[in-house]
């Protein structure tokens, strides 16, 4: 954590409720994505990311500063996404989504539509367990500890559900996108 | 061979999994996320765990009465053990003879020609000593 999120979140715990925003906000965009990415629905992911910021602004005495306060934000979140009950896929999310950001023109709408459907469809294939570990250490780059911290799980655990999950997210992308397993750089 | 296979082959996988995973983040809408944040901050920041809640009344209820329910089935145990046991106890050792060892207050087995058993009885507290000598002959003292 760094200086400044520590003056911040003094700010609001000794009752300065306006240094809530500039605490939270680089995390704005990691926040509602990670929660779509769980739930697989706009509209829930919304809804996730609502109650992860109420969570985070009333239980904020109980931060440790020495987490990353990202991390720790993604650990509320999985919380509440465990506890709701939000689950299901969302086949017209894609739609939604390309209808809210129309892209600039029609190649772009193309690959936009293309990439997202990618991600999502190697995600399908995961478990809830799994999805969350791959979500937590291979796409936001946590390490093995903190995801482990954020799903209080033990390292072991986080190994084998990471081990399943990219197994399965390598067998789906060799069946469905194999252009994926090329390196292009 | 066939793990550092996989490792290879999974690493292009993963770089274009995140690239795609950053191309298709997602803003909120400013008046959603002004919104958002008016109702985080409408409640009052404090609460030290996210896991603890503060327990109903008639959890506490339960507590007691089985607090109360195990203390009576402690009494009642106990009062029936002491009925149902042994009256009286009894202790068999060497008997002290007066003399004691180097450290002080140890009495000094060499020495020891005599055997003494202790009977208490529980309900009047009389004791019972007897003594045995090495031939076995045995005399008795109350008290």
């Amino acid at each position: 954590m760094d200086e400044r999120e520590s003056r911040l979140v003094e700010l609001v715990l000794q009752g300065d409720s306006d240094a809530f925003g500039p605490l939270v906000t680089p995390y704005r965009k990691a926040l509602l994505t990670m929660a779509y990415r769980l739930c697989r629905n706009w509209e829930d992911a919304g809804e996730l990311s609502q109650e992860t910021l109420l969570r985070a602004y009333r239980y904020l005495r109980s931060y440790d500063p020495r987490r990353s306060f990202r991390n720790w934000m993604f650990q509320i979140l999985v919380n509440v996404w465990r506890s709701s009950g939000k689950n299901r896929p969302d086949v017209a999310a894609l739609r939604e989504w390309a209808t809210t950001h129309p892209a600039e023109g029609p190649e772009e709408e193309h690959d936009r539509s293309e990439i997202r459907s990618q991600l999502m469809d190697c995600l399908d294939g995961l478990s809830r367990r799994e999805r969350e570990v791959f979500l937590l250490r291979d796409i936001e780059d946590m390490s093995i500890l903190e995801t482990a911290q954020a799903l209080s799980i033990s390292p072991l655990s986080v190994r084998v559900r990471l081990s399943l999950a990219r197994k399965k997210i390598r067998e789906r992308a060799k069946e469905k996108f194999p252009h994926l397993l090329e390196d292009r750089r | 061979m066939k793990r550092e296979r996989k490792g290879r082959e999974y690493r292009p996988l993963l770089d274009n999994l995140r690239a795609i995973a950053r191309s298709e983040e997602k803003d909120w809408e400013e008046e959603d996320w002004r919104r958002a944040l008016r109702r985080a901050t409408a409640a009052e920041p404090g609460e030290l765990r996210p896991g603890w809640k503060p327990l109903a009344g008639w959890v506490w209820a339960y507590a007691v009465v089985i607090v109360i329910l195990l203390g009576a089935a402690a009494v009642a145990t106990s009062s029936f053990f002491r009925t149902a046991g042994p009256t009286i106890m009894a202790r068999v050792e060497p008997a002290r003879n007066g003399s004691r060892g180097p450290a002080g207050g140890a009495v000094s087995l060499a020495l020891q020609n005599q055997l003494s058993a202790t009977f208490v009885s529980a309900e009047s507290g009389l004791r019972v000593y007897w003594y045995f000598d090495k031939e076995f002959d045995w005399k008795e003292e109350k008290r």
